[in-house]
């Protein structure tokens, strides 16, 4: 049951043009016989038309409960409101370039903000248990020194000696050999 | 239910429909002629009816309304339905002070 209705409906949205050629059809052969009958009662022929689209009623009415019986109506008046939307864009271009302007900027500042606020907030660090997380920074008092790093011997320390962390690894940044049993290669960092 | 039964009795267009109507009911039944297509519209809709364009008697493209096989389980459902109230309300009305 609600396949057949669906079907009609697409059936409306697809051929809605040819279908509504065929209600105007429909209609007017309605009134029409109608008039013949009338004529044959003895009615003038521009008698009969008038007197029979009298008794059949507001067509445009009619023809407007027919698309809601078919549940099409909100697509007509969909397709009328865009077309009227359009106008009045197309009437008043520097309204049009400054609210599209607005909104184009405005999509753009809360992309650009939602994309910080992902990757900073929302997307936790790709690390089992980042709470557990800490970056170690050497610090020379004396000379007022901040991140100065660290020697291989005082990671050493660190890794070994310290009992406070699981693991420690050390971070480089700049361009560096990888050599092995296999030929060198050189990485670029940053 | 009207349209439907009229329309068991065999393919009709619209104005056929209205005719009929007018004719098993002897006259009694005035029907507003356009508000009878948005009704045939509605029951084609829900798969009760279904339309096809074929030429009338006078040689004209005409669209003809048919039962379905459901449209006759709902005739049949609603005939049932109506007789049944109908035998109520009339079981009701003749009631006498004795029966009670």
């Amino acid at each position: 049951m609600n396949l057949t209705r669906f079907r009609s409906w697409l059936k409306w949205i697809v051929k809605g043009q040819r279908l509504e050629s065929e209600m105007e059809t429909e209609v007017r052969f309605h009134i029409e016989s109608r008039a013949a009958e009338l004529v044959r009662k003895g009615l003038s022929q521009q008698e009969a038309m008038r007197q029979a689209r009298l008794e059949f009623g507001g067509i445009e009415s009619h023809k407007d409960a027919m698309r809601a019986a078919v549940g099409v109506r909100w697509w007509g008046e969909l397709g009328s409101d865009l077309h009227h939307g359009w106008r009045l864009l197309w009437k008043n271009p520097a309204f049009t370039a400054v609210a599209v302007l607005t909104l184009a900027l405005g999509v753009g500042a809360n992309t650009a903000i939602f994309s910080i606020v992902n990757a900073v907030l929302l997307r936790s660090l790709p690390f089992a248990h980042p709470d557990r997380l800490v970056k170690i920074v050497a610090l020379n008092r004396g000379v007022g020194a901040r991140d100065i790093g660290l020697s291989v011997p005082e990671l050493d320390d660190l890794r070994l000696r310290a009992g406070v962390f699981e693991q420690v690894a050390a971070m480089a940044t700049g361009d560096t050999n990888l050599t092995g049993a296999e030929r060198p290669e050189r990485l670029a960092g940053c | 239910m009207l349209i439907l039964k009229a329309v068991s009795l065999g393919p009709l267009h619209g104005y056929g429909v209205l005719l009929r109507i007018q004719q098993i009911s002897g006259e009694q039944l005035e029907i507003q002629q356009g508000s009878l297509y948005p009704a045939l519209y509605r029951l084609e809709h829900h798969g009760l009816i279904s339309g096809e364009w074929g030429e009338s008697d006078n040689k004209r493209k005409a669209k003809f309304y048919r039962l379905t096989a459901a449209g006759r389980r709902q005739l049949h459902a609603e005939t049932e339905k109506w007789n049944r109230m109908a035998s109520l309300i009339a079981s009701i009305l003749r009631t006498s002070p004795e029966e009670i």
